[in-house]
């Protein structure tokens, strides 16, 4: 069988720095190839080059880049043929989809420059997920939704018809069951004969796709095979550690459901966004001492909204809030903050740039006024030493690794000795490696300093590894409230089984059985 | 969300870095060259009464109207007074009172923008709105109607320039204090309990300083030009001072015949604000660059 | 989040009402502040000479009753609206006529010399935008910088003197006479290469940023030549930012170029308030500030709503680019 797509010798180089070094590949009509590797790895380099889109000092080199099909054979080394390639032979479905789209375009006219005629616009648009197309057909791309804009962009990707589709990271901007939608989409198309190359860091992605894996690390080709072979046996370090990392290969939390006071009580919260209506209505939520309670949903379902409540940062509409302890309404934010601290999303972006690792572990400290001086810069190098970061405390957040920025963040918010943490989406900013230290890392620091945390996230297999309990919040309450050792078994609502569905035990299972 | 936040910062940054990286302008470079040439202003204004050929107020040092020729190599005005050395002379006060008044725009403008950045909703927008219309007004205009109605005088022209200039930093403070206040690390520093001043201190003032000063350097350029412009005019400084836009004011009715009388404090205007304007520009370029470099 | 175009319009005159009004209190304000009595300042110019003190303080009192200015402020207020609304706006001190026939008489001049010098600086800036932005950092670029950074520096005056000079000695240009077409390029093209810089900068800054784009880059992938990933994806939201600042220039042009038309002695109404502030021409001035707050509060909402139908994301962005 030829492939429709060769690629042999591809290098890129940035003024003598090399992205990728003598990679070769091959994709038949109607096989899917996941090129899968960390970030920093090269793999979003090869979708560029083989499209001609590597930016200014970008320096490209391949011994073959050819496209083979009906349509005739087209040399990608030629820039006019590449270029009446893209789009037409070539389509690419961009990381993220709200981006990829010209704001000020209408969906239709977008549709249309990618090939469709006018007939064509709207099946196109519900082949790929719209139930009404007509209405979506003539709104202006910055109106959409992230889901929306998702399968937009999967619509231009394939308009022109093209021999090849590439993903570049399609799926880590998109919560569980839009994932498993947009995996059924690239299915569909390589039923069809499209031979599609899709870009993951993804391991779970990649076992549900795959016909071949392709492992890249440092711009060269580690590892490459049958997915089942890469997969279930790898062979490469670099595989094993992606493979080993994974979430759902960590081990599961046991431990017996806390039964203490409440620490964290929420009575019908709710909260409604001009023009959004209600995202929050009417939520009742309790978290008891010492217990780790997680927070699931889809993006869009208030989760972000419900923290940014329980921190003061947003005013909520209605309800009754106590928080370790404090009723906020009356005694104020600050004195919640003394007992309820937080541990952020993006740990690098949380910190403040120009200060110090142990300044900013004092920080809290500061805030509260608790202690002196001296008092304050001792606790913050005790903290700083238990986190193994004591060599650190004079380094500010740009001489850090993204994971020691991390243990400064929770040192941080440890500094004042919390009853409650509140973690917002704590791993959904890292690669597997370092979810798998987070993981660890929090699970340690609960158990011992026995505080009470609530975890918000929609990545139900963190959660499952972290949690002692698991809500799930959708339509702007918590529909189901499960123990994590019965959520499987006992989960009713449909939303949690949608998020189940897509979050299966192993991932892996099916493509190494 | 947070996800698909760094996930698009990540690849957008690389490729504007990339871009910048060709697009990176010689920052560095503009920013020396504008200092030293300020630098030299300022010194040659200092010292304007040791290195000046003549007394600035003495008449008939030469011929009248003499074009620049000689002696007097930037020729005389129309009372026979050497242009070079009221030229030298008359940057002092032009200086003085354009830093005066710049240094007054900016704090009020810096507190006003704070004020309406820490502000609620309501109260940001009622700002935003009322800032915005100042900064609508051509500033000529608003100079214009108070020297219109308090007579013609430099105090009136700068009193005028008082009551719009401010705007335009109120209005720059108030965005940059609203987007640092926004960034994570603000927010976070928020949920532990930081106090407003705190974060003013830690997370708003690092971001601050360098945009205002690149606003500050190219607003003060043309803050002269504009005093100079409204002098020229004769709404401005009066005669006989020897200051720069008291000569022009002077020099407007012979332009067209003695063109070396607007030409002397023309230049003079001219290269203050150059020297100005680099530096604006050459530190918006390094700002630029600092920012791409702050997050890896 | 869209509202019906009705709705908008309504909103958006109701906002252009509520800015005039506070702009006409404002106005009143700085009108009723000015130092010395109205009064006064017409006796002293009608000269006064002659009268005894009772004759002078009985005639001021009559004044003062003629004008309203025995009235409450508010009440004051609301009649100098009314006259200034209907264009009374009374009699030159210097020339005796109507200051409304007079101001109408150079409206145009100053209209039409406004509207030719923004049409110079619009083609100078988008041409320079597009050159330098193709390569940035290219040497058309650095070029272009460089030029519009020494060109920023020249004081109005200045390149308006300089460049009279040299058409008076190259050309025979001769500034006396009225506004006619013969007369028009020079200021006009004093004016445009004044405003260019400005607008090509931001223009130059908002196309490579929106170049750099994801969607930019989606484009091409897609197909898209580099003449249509311009045209029909980059163009539009990068217009936006430079919109607000044309539209600033353009409000500062129609208002009178002030300088401009003193050097060129061009017959308009920003030379007209000028001399009129010089005569201390105080009717004169009222009105050149009053026509000058309405034009500049109406420009400027009209660009708002331009700028609305170019980019309707809102205007969250241009802020950002200021």
């Amino acid at each position: 069988m030829t492939p429709a797509l060769t690629v042999r010798g591809l290098t890129v180089d940035y003024r003598g720095a090399a992205v990728l070094d003598d990679v070769d590949l091959d994709v038949a009509a109607g096989e899917v190839l996941v090129v899968l590797g960390g970030s920093g790895s090269g793999k979003s380099t090869v979708l560029r080059a083989v499209l001609g889109l590597v930016p200014a000092p970008g320096r490209v080199r391949a011994a073959r880049l050819a496209l083979a099909g009906g349509r005739g054979p087209i040399d990608l080394a030629d820039p006019r043929a590449r270029r009446r390639a893209r789009g037409d032979r070539i389509g690419l479905v961009f990381q993220d989809p709200v981006l990829a789209l010209t704001p000020l375009r209408r969906v239709g006219s977008l549709v249309r420059e990618a090939g469709a005629d006018r007939s064509g616009v709207e099946p196109l648009l519900a082949a790929s997920g719209f139930g009404r197309p007509a209405a979506v057909v003539d709104r202006r791309a910055f109106t959409l939704s992230g889901g929306m804009a998702q399968r937009v962009g999967f619509v231009l990707a394939v308009a022109g018809g093209p021999d090849v589709l590439l993903a570049d990271e399609p799926t880590t901007a998109l919560d569980g069951p839009a994932r498993v939608e947009l995996v059924d989409r690239l299915r569909e198309r390589a039923a069809a004969g499209t031979a599609v190359v899709l870009v993951t860091h993804d391991v779970g992605v990649a076992a549900a796709l795959a016909d071949r894996v392709l492992v890249l690390d440092g711009g060269r080709v580690v590892e490459s095979g049958p997915t089942a072979r890469v997969l279930g046996a790898p062979a490469h370090p670099t595989t094993r550690a992606l493979v080993r990392d994974v979430p759902w290969a960590l081990p599961p939390r046991r431990r017996a459901p806390a039964k203490g006071p409440a620490v964290v009580r929420v009575r019908g919260l709710t909260k409604a966004h001009p023009g959004a209506g209600a995202v929050l209505d009417g939520l009742d939520l309790d978290v008891a001492e010492g217990e780790v309670v997680g927070v699931a949903g889809r993006s869009g379902d208030g989760k972000t909204t419900l923290l940014r409540c329980l921190l003061g940062l947003e005013r909520p509409d209605a309800g009754e809030l106590r928080l370790g302890g404090v009723d906020p309404a009356a005694e104020g934010w600050a004195a919640v903050r003394r007992v309820v601290q937080l541990v952020p999303q993006d740990p690098r972006g949380s910190l403040n740039p120009w200060r110090t690792a142990a300044q900013q572990v004092a920080d809290p400290l500061d805030f509260h006024r608790i202690g002196d001086r001296a008092a304050r810069r001792v606790r913050a190098m005790e903290l700083l030493d238990a986190f193994g970061l004591g060599g650190l405390a004079g380094r500010r957040p740009t001489e850090l690794s993204t994971g020691q920025c991390q243990r400064v963040a929770i040192a941080r918010a440890l500094a004042v000795r919390p009853r409650v943490l509140l973690a917002d989406e704590p791993a959904s900013a890292l690669d597997v490696t370092r979810q798998a230290e987070l993981i660890e890392l929090l699970t340690a620091v609960v158990a011992e300093h026995g505080t009470s945390a609530l975890v918000v996230s929609h990545d139900l297999h963190v959660l499952e590894r972290l949690c002692d309990r698991v809500a799930v919040l959708a339509e702007g309450r918590i529909v189901e409230d499960l123990p994590v050792g019965r959520l499987r078994a006992d989960a009713a609502h449909e939303r949690t089984r949608a998020l189940l569905a897509a979050h299966p035990t192993d991932p892996l299972a099916a493509a190494t059985a | 969300m947070r996800l698909l936040d760094s996930a698009r910062a990540g690849a957008g940054t690389r490729l504007r870095e990339r871009l910048r990286d060709r697009a990176r302008p010689p920052g560095r470079a503009l920013v020396v060259a504008g200092s030293v040439l300020l630098a030299l202003v300022v010194l040659v204004v200092l010292v304007a009464p040791w290195i000046a050929p003549f007394d600035p107020a003495a008449q008939r040092v030469g011929p009248r109207l003499a074009p620049p020729e000689g002696e007097h190599w930037s020729g005389t005005d129309r009372f026979g007074r050497d242009t070079a050395s009221r030229v030298l002379h008359g940057g002092r006060q032009t200086l003085l009172v354009t830093a005066a008044t710049m240094a007054a725009v900016v704090a009020v403008g810096v507190v006003v923008g704070t004020v309406i950045g820490l502000a609620g909703p309501r109260g940001d927008d009622l700002g935003r709105r009322v800032v915005d219309t100042v900064v609508a007004f051509p500033a000529v205009i608003v100079i214009l109607a108070f020297v219109g109605l308090r007579g013609p005088s430099l105090p009136a022209v700068l009193g005028g320039a008082l009551l719009v200039w401010w705007a335009p930093f109120a209005r720059l403070t108030r965005a940059l204090v609203r987007a640092a206040l926004a960034e994570p690390s603000a927010v976070t520093a928020r949920a532990l309990g930081a106090s407003r001043l705190h974060l003013l201190r830690t997370e708003v003032r690092p971001r601050l300083v360098g945009p205002v000063g690149v606003l500050v350097a190219v607003e003060t350029g043309q803050l002269i030009a504009t005093v100079a412009g409204l002098s020229f005019l004769g709404m401005g400084a009066q005669p006989p001072d020897p200051e720069w836009g008291a000569m022009l004011a002077d020099a407007r009715g012979a332009a067209l015949s003695s063109p070396h009388l607007v030409l002397g404090p023309g230049l003079a205007v001219l290269v203050t604000v150059l020297a100005l304007t680099c530096v604006g520009e050459g530190l918006r370029d390094l700002l630029d660059r600092s920012t791409q470099v702050v997050r890896p | 989040m869209l509202r019906p175009a009705a709705v908008v319009g309504a909103r958006a005159l109701a906002g252009t009402l509520a800015v005039l009004l506070v702009a006409s209190v404002l106005v009143f304000g700085l009108v009723r502040s000015a130092p010395g009595d109205p009064v006064d300042v017409q006796l002293g110019e009608a000269g006064g000479v002659g009268l005894s003190r009772s004759d002078i303080d009985r005639i001021r009192t009559e004044r003062r009753v003629e004008l309203g200015l025995d009235r409450p402020l508010p009440e004051q207020y609301v009649r100098w609206l009314g006259r200034m609304v209907t264009g009374d706006w009374g009699t030159s001190y210097v020339s005796g006529r109507s200051v409304r026939a007079e101001v109408l008489d150079r409206v145009p001049a100053s209209l039409v010399l406004a509207v030719s010098g923004f049409a110079v600086a619009v083609v100078l800036a988008v041409g320079l935008a597009l050159l330098a932005s193709r390569r940035p950092g290219g040497p058309t670029d650095q070029v272009v910088r460089l030029a519009t950074l020494a060109t920023v520096a020249v004081p109005s005056f200045l390149l308006g003197t300089l460049a009279l000079q040299v058409a008076t000695a190259a050309t025979g240009y001769r500034i006396a006479g009225p506004a006619t077409a013969g007369r028009i390029w020079l200021p006009a093209l004093v004016l445009g290469v004044a405003v260019t810089p400005t607008l090509s900068r931001v223009l130059r800054a908002s196309l490579i940023a929106e170049r750099g784009r994801l969607y930019a880059v989606a484009a091409q992938a897609r197909g898209a030549s580099a003449g249509r990933t311009l045209l029909r994806h980059v163009l539009r939201p990068a217009l936006a930012p430079a919109l607000t600042l044309g539209g600033l220039a353009f409000a500062s042009l129609v208002t009178g170029s002030v300088i401009t038309e003193a050097v060129f002695s061009w017959p308009g109404v920003g030379r007209y308030a000028v001399d009129a502030i010089s005569a201390q021409d105080y009717p004169v001035v009222q009105a050149y500030v009053v026509l000058a707050t309405a034009l500049v509060v109406l420009v400027n909402r009209g660009v708002d709503l331009v700028q609305r139908l170019v980019d309707p994301r809102g205007d969250a962005r241009a802020e950002a680019v200021a």
